[in-house]
């Protein structure tokens, strides 16, 4: 019988042997007390290292969280690009009465997980500091409610002159769950559509995020909105809720992913009245953007 | 209205899986450079290496062995780029850490930390990654084999090494 060496003794205190071996261990250990205290040795590793741990509560840099945004977004563009057929079965609902739940449905997939993500990350948007501004926009727009801070009813015309010409451009080219993205001296600007519904008297209204990085600076601000296409073929801003965010996690990082806030199902409720309808399917969402959206 | 997700939801899984593993790649980077800063700096990169390399990575498998792998690979490629400069890293580091940690309310867990990262940092460079993979993320040796690309006889020998010698390191003083 070869004798236990530190490699099978280290695999028995992982937990890596296979009965057999693990018996043999075991019988040698039962009459070698200087076996035993080698073993302490390697099952002792993980307690040693728990000091570890205490880098687990450091907030995370700014940094990385734009990172992880990124490829978090990355990765469900992906999954979903590989995979049309899951959204497609959550799309349709078969019943005209269910079109609410089945909006909701379908927002629990890759898009409602991408936009819990954005706005529901206990280290992203959903800081203690976070206030939310609610109301349909007069003035326009994520950067006029950011610095004046006051919510504003009414609609506002998205693609007019002086009006936000990338907002128009996302809304209008491309498909829910991709990013629009405008890099330039002032920072950093993200546009993604999330939903495009067709309201009971025929129009389309889309759901999107507006997450907007100064340069250099840890802020980020970010917004939802829903925008409805109007009679002349306008995109019209009818809800946004702006949401200030702080750049820290708030302590929140012993239990990950805590969705849910006030201000979502505040939103929610609102899209539900301003926009009652069926979500686009991908496929039909997509022959929806090469026609221009023209309802006829 | 609630909003709880749905109970089996790949998404809502990856959406989790992804948040959950900052911090965990923030210790395991960590455990590779030793200092808060040039850890950051590493996560910071292999997220961007991630999202230039998307298609490596095959929905349903695991998101940390891939980011893990990345994240090692790169410090790899950084420790030869730096070639020699290494400890001055880590010494560098030291000197942060040990400043900050004044006033700190939990000055004592910093300086228990503090004292592993040493002992780690006397660690060849290539058994941390193992022991990390293994003793703080209980991988088993066979995903860590895959995870890191080595034979899995290779993370038990890396691994034996280490354990030792950490033992030898930080054992005797408790």
């Amino acid at each position: 019988m070869t004798p236990i060496d530190d490699l099978m003794l280290m695999a028995y205190a992982d937990g890596e042997l296979d009965p057999a071996d693990r018996q043999r261990v075991e019988a040698a250990l039962a009459r070698d007390s200087a076996l035993r205290e080698r073993l302490a040795l390697f099952a002792g590793t993980s307690a040693l290292l728990s000091p570890l741990d205490e880098t687990l509560s450091e907030p995370l840099p700014p940094a990385i969280e734009r990172g992880h945004e990124a490829l978090a977004a990355a990765l469900l563009q992906r999954a979903r690009a590989e995979d049309p057929q899951q959204l497609r079965d959550t799309g349709r609902p078969a019943v005209r009465d269910e079109a609410a739940s089945a909006r909701r449905e379908r927002g629990s997939g890759r898009l409602r997980a991408l936009r819990d993500w954005l706005f529901g990350s206990p280290y992203g948007f959903a800081a203690a500091a976070a206030s939310f501004v609610i109301g349909g926009l007069l003035g326009l727009l994520a950067p006029a409610i950011w610095q004046s801070g006051a919510p504003t009813r009414g609609s506002a015309t998205v693609a007019s002159a002086g009006g936000d010409e990338l907002l128009a451009r996302a809304l209008a080219t491309v498909p829910s769950g991709t990013a629009l993205t405008q890099t330039g001296d002032s920072g950093r600007r993200s546009l993604t559509p999330l939903l495009s519904i067709r309201t009971a008297d025929g129009r389309y209204c889309r759901e999107f995020v507006d997450v907007q990085t100064g340069a250099g600076s840890p802020t980020t601000r970010s917004a939802r909105g829903l925008a409805c296409r109007d009679d002349r073929g306008n995109w019209q801003l009818r809800v946004l809720v702006a949401q200030d965010e702080a750049g820290g996690p708030a302590g929140a990082n012993d239990d990950a992913y805590q969705p849910a806030s006030g201000g979502l199902a505040e939103f929610d409720a609102l899209v539900e009245q301003l926009a009652p309808g069926d979500p686009l399917t991908d496929a039909e969402e997509a022959e929806a953007i090469d026609r221009g959206w023209q309802t006829d | 209205m609630t909003r709880v997700p749905a109970i089996h939801d790949p998404d809502a899984d990856l959406q989790r899986d992804l948040v959950a593993l900052m911090p965990r790649l923030r210790r395991f980077a960590r455990v590779l450079t030793g200092g808060r800063d040039e850890a950051d700096d590493l996560v910071q990169a292999a997220l961007e290496r991630a999202l230039t390399r998307l298609d490596q990575w095959q929905p349903g498998t695991r998101l940390d062995s891939w980011m893990f792998r990345i994240t090692q690979n790169l410090w790899i490629d950084w420790l030869r780029s730096h070639e020699g400069r290494e400890d001055r890293f880590v010494e560098l580091d030291e000197a942060i850490d040990l400043a900050g940690a004044d006033g700190r309310r939990d000055t004592e867990a910093r300086l228990e930390l503090q004292r592993v990262l040493d002992a780690i940092s006397r660690l060849p460079p290539e058994q941390r990654a193992v022991m990390a993979m293994v003793s703080v993320e209980s991988y088993s040796y066979r995903e860590a084999a895959e995870a890191l690309d080595i034979p899995i006889g290779t993370v038990m020998s890396r691994l034996a090494r280490a354990r030792v010698r950490l033992n030898e390191l930080l054992g005797g003083a408790r």
